[in-house]
């Protein structure tokens, strides 16, 4: 993958196994993540910040990804690129995902080179 | 790992304490005794009754002290294990993506951290975590852990770190467990069977053969949930499995559980197996294959007249499913069926064929408005009415509403 600038991704995810796996990666090809690992915690990090991509979690300790993302939807409109990465793997969660504004679904377990290229295509 | 140690050292001291109580009552009871028969004075007395009163308060505050203790030491042990494992997580994910190292002799942290990033990641980088497991000989103790007696707080944890790191040398043990006398140990070792299970890649290299495992779960005493959510696990490795399964000789908890997972998989090329269960004399059976029918979108051939046939049985849950299952059948021939189910007695069974016409296109619709307003049944206009409300196909403000819900 191309060395870029220095782009702004949110990563909201309680688990901090992949909090540490996907900042790494990421990092590692020219990203600055910003995370948060609750609800909360996230609408405070989105406040302060201009992200180019969000990376969510659905089962946060406190809330439903979906809220965020709707919110999100609301406030930001569909400029930036939000891509769910959950555990959960049933239709009607993706499809709702999907519906609600999400730009990409993953399931997690997951690999780290198709986060990547689903991570640059989605910022190009 | 959620299960806390220390188990023993409670039972210890509330069975000590207990006993020293009993020990001190028999005593004051052999005083009363005396005093009573004459042989010592009331001081005597008084002085046995204050001794063993203040005893007891000493042996109940050292009890809460220990155990307030006990859980005050495990809440620091957590947290700083926590803080350990939160930092052999970044070290591994590093080594993981840049060195492709792991260090040698990983603490117990280290190792629950490797743990958690086999159980997060897939492909490339969850084999190198796999090889690193196996290479620290952790998957080695995991095994040894499970095989022998020891507590069954540890055989616990065993079985769930087993379940992360997808040991496939794990699964002959892990079908042994299944026949365990405990049902926490039978349940978790399904779990991680599952789990173990779903990582093999190709057929040829399964430890145990396919139809094994399924003589095993077969026989195994797991409740049907259970059974299910471990067959589901295996994922796309589940099919043969399933389809021992679905012998003649299993039980009817077995093939109900057999069945819902392969819907739930969408395991379609078992239709010729399920398709021929419809007709089981057990109507969980029949329904759980009904079911499994819905779930892929597919009827087996001559399904229509066993449907029909189920549309008029005592049970509700037969006729919800067969009713759900007219979906797939010609439109014309399911709307005239479906006009005399959506007048059911269950409000489930009218709610189910009402749901079924939308789904038949323009014949379902058509037949939709028209039980709305003209079926005999005011519970079947009711119903339909309010499938039409609630897909925004009239209006809540229409005349025709209003009468009916007059």
């Amino acid at each position: 993958m191309v060395q870029e600038a220095t782009k702004k991704l949110l990563l909201i995810e309680d688990c901090r196994t992949v909090t540490a796996v996907v900042r790494i990666a990421l990092e590692r090809n020219g990203f600055e993540v910003t995370s948060a690992e609750n609800l909360s915690d996230a609408y405070v990090r989105a406040e302060g910040m201009q992200p180019e991509l969000v990376i969510l979690d659905i089962n946060l300790p406190d809330g439903s990804g979906f809220e965020f993302l709707r919110d999100f939807r609301e406030q930001r409109g569909k400029d930036v690129p939000v891509l769910v990465l959950s555990g959960l793997k049933q239709e009607q969660t993706i499809v709702r995902g999907l519906e609600l504004g999400a730009n990409d679904f993953m399931t997690k377990p997951f690999r780290i080179r198709e986060l990547l290229a689903r991570v640059d295509r989605l910022v190009k | 790992m959620f299960r806390r140690y220390g188990e023993h050292l409670i039972l210890s001291l509330t069975f000590s304490v207990f006993v020293l109580e009993c020990l001190a009552l028999v005593y004051l009871t052999w005083r009363f005794v005396q005093r009573f028969s004459g042989w010592i004075g009331f001081e005597g007395l008084m002085r046995s009754l204050i001794a063993v009163t203040v005893l007891t308060a000493i042996f109940i505050s050292l009890f809460m002290l220990v155990i307030i203790t006990l859980h005050a030491l495990i809440r620091i042990r957590e947290a700083v294990l926590q803080r350990q494992i939160g930092f052999w997580i970044q070290q591994l994910s590093r080594n993981l993506l840049t060195s492709r190292r792991c260090p040698p002799n990983l603490p117990f942290a280290g190792q629950l951290a490797l743990l958690s990033l086999r159980e997060s990641l897939a492909g490339e980088e969850s084999e190198l975590a796999l090889n690193w497991i196996r290479e620290q000989g952790l998957s080695r103790s995991l095994i040894r852990r499970i095989r022998s007696n020891s507590s069954q707080t540890v055989k616990l944890n065993a079985l769930e770190h087993v379940a992360k790191a997808r040991l496939s040398e794990a699964i002959p043990e892990l079908l042994g467990l299944l026949q365990d006398r405990s049902a926490n140990i039978r349940i978790h070792a399904a779990w991680a069977l599952g789990r173990c299970i779903a990582d093999l890649d190709s057929k040829s290299n399964w430890p145990v053969p396919a139809s094994e495992v399924s003589k095993i779960l077969g026989e195994a005493d797991l409740p049907a949930g259970i059974l299910e959510e471990c067959l589901v696990l295996m994922q796309s490795n589940a099919e043969d499995v399933i389809a021992g399964l679905l012998g003649p000789h299993s039980s009817i908890l077995v093939l109900r559980s057999s069945i819902n997972a392969a819907g739930l998989l969408s395991l379609i090329d078992l239709m010729a197996h399920i398709g021929k269960l419809m007709i089981h004399p057990e109507p969980e059976v029949q329904s759980a294959s009904i079911r499994f029918c819905n779930r892929v979108g597919v009827l087996p051939r001559g399904a229509e007249k066993v449907l029909e046939q189920y549309l008029k049985s005592p049970l509700e849950y037969l006729r919800i499913q067969s009713v759900r299952a007219l979906a797939m059948v010609d439109p014309q021939k399911a709307s005239g069926l479906l006009q005399e189910s959506i007048a059911d007695s269950s409000w489930w069974v009218r709610r189910a064929a009402a749901e079924c016409l939308e789904q038949l296109g323009p014949v379902g619709y058509k037949t939709l408005q028209y039980c709305a307003h003209f079926h005999p049944d005011s519970f079947a206009r009711q119903t339909c009415l309010q499938l039409l409300l609630d897909r925004g196909w009239m209006k809540a403000d229409d005349p025709r509403h209003f009468w009916e819900t007059a």
